[in-house]
């Protein structure tokens, strides 16, 4: 598995193609999140994110450790972007690789449903209204319980 | 003299933590990272709270108040508030997390 932390962009395509060209693969899916306009009718200027580094690969490590337990993939990748970032940048890219699709189906929305509520990150949006801390959404608390009742 | 001087501030450091805010937290008290040094030993983030409340105030009465609406962290671990810490423990206290 790979997990970076970093505050430069990175290419979600290239990110795909290292995993494809590995032994073994049939199947690679790929998940890359962006910074969207507008956000509760304001419109953004810009976006801070702020991580808890040395906790924030220990979560995502056993993030893909509990995948890997439940699905039958061969390797993971997670970019995820800290720092100030503007509309329609790239923000995270989580990309896993299988013999078969729907394994790599599966761990790729269960790794990125259990970032968003594990994986220690905040962001804050800078409107022209202000400064603002995002909320937690209650449809990503509602997502990783889904997938705890199926345990 | 300073013997008995030094022994009153041995005596008077019972316990360090060291401890972190993250996001609005961080703001609101002003720094990220700080070593605290108790002069009374707790053994759960919820106790540690609670003597920051009655020693220092201000931001730390809110803090107690709203500690629901926080997370911590013990040792980079997702925790509770009434889970065990000891000496030399890492806590970092944060709003709920909004990556991805």
């Amino acid at each position: 598995m790979t997990i970076i932390i970093q505050e430069d962009s990175f290419s979600i395509s290239k990110m795909i193609s290292e995993l494809s060209e590995k032994d073994n693969v049939g199947a690679v899916v790929s998940f890359s999140g962006y910074v969207r306009e507008f956000s509760k009718e304001r419109q953004l200027k810009y976006m801070e994110l702020e991580h808890y580094p040395g906790m924030t690969e220990k979560a995502l490590e056993s993030i893909i450790q509990k995948a890997k337990s439940r699905w039958d993939i061969e390797e993971t990748t997670i970019i995820h972007r800290v720092g100030k970032l503007s509309p329609k940048d790239i923000i995270v890219g989580v990309t896993v690789s299988s013999k078969h699709r729907s394994n790599a189906f599966m761990a790729c929305e269960f790794i990125i449903d259990f970032l968003k509520t594990d994986a220690p990150f905040w962001k804050k949006e800078i409107s022209i209204k202000g400064e603002v801390w995002v909320a937690e959404r209650q449809e990503d608390i509602i997502k990783k319980t889904k997938w705890n009742k199926l345990d | 003299m300073r013997w008995v001087l030094m022994k009153k501030l041995w005596l008077a450091k019972i316990m360090n933590l060291k401890l972190l805010f993250f996001a609005n937290l961080r703001e609101q008290f002003g720094f990220s990272y700080k070593e605290i040094n108790l002069s009374k030993k707790v053994s759960s983030p919820e106790e540690f709270l609670l003597v920051m409340r009655n020693q220092i105030g201000g931001e730390w009465v809110n803090l107690f108040e709203n500690k629901k609406l926080y997370k911590v962290a013990i040792n980079q671990n997702l925790s509770s508030w009434k889970d065990h810490i000891l000496e030399g423990d890492e806590l970092a206290i944060f709003p709920p997390i909004t990556g991805g």
